[in-house]
């Protein structure tokens, strides 16, 4: 059973990368001095491989939320498609007041000419 | 004829004072909408905010790279590689969802709906007013009026912004757990990219600058190695501005994420505490206003 978290190996290699920071001019150096340009360049390259792994860890953490994007894609669209029912009905709702209003009034039409006769 | 009067204005007096709830709720959803799709946005411009990061990191480090040579002249043009994280455009694509529901809730709870049905409303109490004038009116047509009047008023849409509300309470709540996990990431990824530009310049021998250049664009008032050392400073502190804006930008949107789950807490309740809501959305739009990014 793994019993370090993503973040806990992402914090480790974010010391190695501050370490090589710290050292970073006597390290350039260091290479120049055995190799010359193509030692630096072969020395950055591992320090931006280093950076990398650190990202790549940053993306493992990412997705350990990315399973419930699907679930959330779904419910978003099934609320929204409700939401839009409920507009509709609202809408529903005016034409149904409007046919109410004028129910009345012809029932107090009838009413009106009942009393009179 | 009086019992019968009486009777009337209890009706008319129980349909207004349905009426006046209903429009209550009605106007808490429409604020709680408002500051969702108000909070939606700020998380999508935090995710933009982070976005964005791959590209600065492209350049500090393609100059670091660049600086880090003794022998420049002999040396291949920087071009590292950018590094954009890869799960951030599936998250923007769930966060936009989360907006078009806000949107729709925003709708349904709108002034124009609000204003149609107050209108179509306020025609029906007014027959109901004109009827109740006459001299004689058939039982059947007292028992109806009120009763249709009170199902089909603003209770209708009042009712469906409470059941809504609930279930974009609950889809909120799951969207912040998800927001929640990608907090420390991001900050992770912001510290890392400018701390690490920040300590390589630091680190850079002072023999790489040109102090009379230096001092032309920042204006320092010092001389040579201590003018560099001012222009070091200035690159961290720069830096370290650029990590709190990002903390800050994701530690306030953490802070509106609550407040807005908070306000749907409240709009679920019965009966529903008008102050309590106008307070946390409030609250949460100053949080918002705040931000710069």
């Amino acid at each position: 059973m793994l019993s370090v978290t993503l973040q806990q190996v992402s914090d480790n290699i974010s010391k190695s990368i501050q370490d090589f920071d710290k050292h970073r001019s006597q390290l350039i150096a260091t290479a120049y001095k055995q190799g010359g340009n193509d030692a630096v360049s072969n020395l950055l390259d591992k320090y931006d491989s280093l950076r990398n792994t650190f990202f790549d860890f940053i993306d493992l953490q990412l997705d350990a939320t990315n399973p419930q994007l699907a679930t959330l894609l779904t419910q978003a669209n099934t609320i929204t498609s409700s939401l839009d029912a409920s507009v509709k009905s609202i809408s529903n709702v005016n034409n149904a007041l409007t046919l109410l209003d004028k129910t009345i009034n012809i029932l107090g039409g009838i009413i009106t000419i009942a009393s009179a006769v | 004829m009086k019992n019968l009067r009486t009777l009337c204005l209890l009706a008319l007096i129980a349909l207004f004072s349905h009426c006046s709830t209903s429009r209550n709720t009605v106007k808490l959803g429409n604020k709680v909408a408002q500051s969702g799709s108000a909070l939606v946005a700020q998380v999508l411009k935090s995710y933009d905010l982070i976005a964005q990061l791959s590209t600065v990191d492209k350049k500090q480090q393609d100059l670091i790279r660049l600086l880090s040579y003794p022998n420049p002249a002999a040396m291949q043009l920087p071009d590292t590689r950018g590094r954009s994280l890869k799960y951030l455009p599936p998250k923007i694509a769930a966060f936009q969802s989360l907006k078009l529901v806000y949107a729709h809730y925003e709708e349904l709870s709108d002034a124009a709906s609000k204003d149609q049905i107050n209108a179509a409303s306020a025609a029906l109490v007014a027959s109901y007013v004109a009827i109740t004038q006459l001299p004689a009116i058939p039982t059947s047509v007292q028992q109806m009026i009120p009763e249709g009047a009170a199902d089909l008023t603003l209770g209708n849409q009042a009712n469906k912004v409470r059941e809504q509300n609930e279930a974009i309470r609950k889809l909120t709540s799951a969207y912040f757990e998800v927001w929640k996990k990608d907090v420390a990431p991001f900050k992770a990824y912001a510290n890392r990219i400018y701390k690490d530009y920040y300590d390589a310049v630091l680190a850079l021998p002072n023999s790489r600058f040109n102090p009379a250049a230096i001092q032309q664009y920042t204006g320092t008032p010092y001389r040579g190695d201590y003018n560099v050392i001012s222009y070091k400073m200035k690159v961290r502190d720069d830096a370290l501005g650029a990590i709190d804006n990002v903390n800050q930008t994701l530690d306030q949107t953490t802070d509106a994420f609550q407040q807005l789950i908070a306000a749907h807490n409240e709009l679920s309740q019965k009966p529903v505490s008008q102050s309590n809501i106008i307070n946390l959305t409030n609250s949460m739009n100053n949080t918002l206003s705040k931000l710069k990014n």
